[in-house]
């Protein structure tokens, strides 16, 4: 039988082994972070697909919950598990021809650290357990986003980390207030005893949850950091931004609003702030001149309005934001990546030194357009699917309002990229050429196949979606799975 | 005033004075002593939480009567441990936001935009 304590056990124990030979071997990091990644992800898949029939849970100590901290994969949690630890080995396998942030071999311990907290934030049933992942990912995120030695990023770094550890010290809070009334730290148990607790207390507890992982889902107005910490991070880290920390904080956000504390505020808020986080990164977007801040805002918009989605709350809403969160993080990383390998080659940071590269180089060109155009939801991309889904789903829940602020930021979102788009293709005589290492490509290129794959022919994954939409939809299932037994 | 109360006061106290203090100071080193005391102040409402005015450890022999709950310590240890890695965190990168902008001033670090 897998167990989803080994992807734990085997992060840790790969991350130290780095440390521990690296004095004696010097640049092995890339490839033990990649062969550490790369088993983490065999597990975490075979994990899922098994708990799709029948879900997975761990227990430690010998206990059944709820006196024991134990791990839970069921079809929610499979297909965030799935996210983070792909776009986790799409980006390890990027550094294997991608020169590492220096230290290269405590960059990686520390890339190794982070996705096995993102991991056991998604697989966690227990609240405590959760806090300590959580913290596990932003330590190592503070690292990861600040180990450039330059000013942005150093920036970016400790604004990150002043905010982010304001939230979860009122994550902390929040725990405090339940394990008080309730006695119990199990997720699955709280929720069952939701009824007998205070509702003030329970209020309370939501809001500082929400504060919380709003920061770490980059939701306004709690993201100032974000848009720094992009910018100043390497570019493999800012596609690990858009595709890991934010989508692990966007799984926590999500698991502790629906199934821990179920109240109906929740749909109001979500919605409400959702869209104007949407809205206001879009609009900021449009205004930046450079390419990775640029990008940034464009991320902050997409978990904007996959928030605002979840907030809806029904099935097929459910269905598309998750969608949506999985096209966001496939074509952001790629982006992300993509820029990477034009900086490396070029060292060009603004808007404008981009023109006529896309022309010059086809391949960059095709990728970027592939890319941008998933994002934008464009026909016969597995964007428009996710995009369509959304529509059809505000649209028949006559959420009329909502509808028409999801297509004022969409069009806002498709004039600047196309507008990017247009600068790549510009006739310019000047655009160098770029040494692109199809190891380099690797990634990005398995990323464009999904997207036409997925284009094609949308249900080959859409019924994971549907199985992921009703496990969340249905808390007393999970509460059933994991105490009921 | 019963004790209880005056603990979450105090706890309370210290975790909106931390935020405050975060919130508003334009020095780095102050700020992370924001963070701190509002980590205090958590761990403060974490312990008020299971504790039992007059209890003793919870060590099972045949005195004991009153006990207060183990678990928000055990708890308290872990989020005493990750503060302190925090702190750790958010220093070395001052050192650094120091050397190469010779001010720990918010406002004279240019890019800063808060």
């Amino acid at each position: 039988m897998v167990n989803p304590i080994l992807i734990i056990a085997i992060s840790l124990f790969g991350a130290f082994f780095i440390a521990l030979i690296s004095p004696f071997v010097k640049r092995t990091g890339k490839i033990i972070a990649f062969l550490t990644i790369g088993f983490d992800l065999y597990i975490g898949a075979s994990l899922a697909l098994k708990s799709l029939r029948t879900p997975v849970i761990a227990y430690t100590a010998g206990f059944k919950p709820p006196f024991s901290i134990n791990l839970v994969v069921e079809p929610f949690s499979a297909v965030f598990l799935l996210i983070v630890l792909t776009i986790g080995f799409l980006i390890s396998l990027y550094y294997l021809a991608h020169p590492g942030e220096e230290p290269e071999d405590k960059f990686f311990t520390l890339l190794i650290l982070n996705l096995m907290g993102a991991s056991g934030i998604i697989m966690t049933g227990d609240l405590f357990n959760l806090f300590v992942f959580f913290e596990i990912t932003a330590i190592s995120s503070y690292a990861l986003v600040s180990i450039r030695k330059q000013k942005a990023s150093l920036e970016g770094g400790i604004k990150y980390l002043i905010i982010s550890s304001i939230g979860s010290s009122l994550f902390l809070v929040a725990i405090a207030l339940l394990y008080g009334q309730t006695g119990t730290l199990n997720i699955a148990d709280i929720a069952a005893k939701l009824p007998f607790i205070n509702k003030s207390v329970a209020l309370v507890a939501f809001l500082l949850i929400l504060v919380a992982f709003f920061v770490e889902s980059e939701i306004f107005p709690f993201n100032g950091w974000a848009p720094d910490a992009y910018q100043g991070a390497g570019e493999g880290i800012s596609a690990l931004l858009a595709g890991v920390i934010s989508k692990a904080g966007l799984y926590a956000l999500i698991r502790l609003t629906f199934t821990l504390l179920d109240l109906p505020l929740r749909s109001k808020l979500l919605i409400v702030f959702g869209i104007m986080t949407f809205l206001i990164a879009e609009l900021s977007a449009l205004k930046q001149k450079r390419v990775k801040r640029m990008l940034a805002y464009s991320s902050i918009g997409q978990m904007g309005l996959v928030v605002a989605i979840f907030g809806i709350g029904t099935i097929p809403a459910l269905k598309a934001a998750i969608f949506q969160g999985v096209n966001h993080a496939v074509s952001k990383v790629a982006l992300f990546l993509l820029v990477g390998m034009v900086i490396k080659n070029l060292g060009i940071y603004k808007l404008d030194d981009y023109k006529g590269l896309g022309r010059k180089n086809p391949l960059l060109g095709l990728l970027f357009s592939l890319a941008i155009l998933n994002l934008l939801g464009f026909p016969l991309f597995a964007g428009f699917w996710s995009k369509l889904s959304i529509l059809l789903s505000t649209g028949k829940q006559g959420l009329y309002l909502l509808l028409s602020l999801i297509l004022t930021g969409a069009i806002v979102e498709v004039y600047y990229y196309v507008r990017f788009m247009k600068i790549l293709y510009e006739r310019n005589e000047e655009a160098s050429h770029l040494e692109i290492h199809l190891l380099e490509a690797m990634p990005i290129i398995a990323m464009a196949a999904f997207i036409i794959i997925i284009g094609v022919n949308p249900g080959l994954i859409t019924p994971l979606f549907e199985k992921a939409s009703e496990a969340i939809f249905m808390k007393f299932s999970y509460i059933n799975l994991v105490i009921g037994g | 005033m019963n004790g209880g109360a005056m603990f979450y006061g105090a706890a309370i106290a210290l975790i909106i004075g931390g935020i405050m203090i975060a919130a508003t100071k334009r020095n780095l080193i102050k700020i992370i002593i924001g963070l701190n005391i509002m980590e205090t102040g958590v761990n403060l409402l974490l312990i008020t939480t299971g504790y039992i005015s007059g209890g003793t450890a919870p060590i099972m022999n045949k005195t004991w009567t009153k006990v207060v709950d183990p678990i928000p310590q055990a708890l308290v240890l872990t989020a005493i441990v990750i503060g302190v890695a925090v702190t750790a965190m958010a220093l070395s990168i001052v050192v650094r936001i120091y050397e190469k902008n010779n001010s720990l001033d918010i406002r004279k670090i240019k890019e800063m935009r808060w």
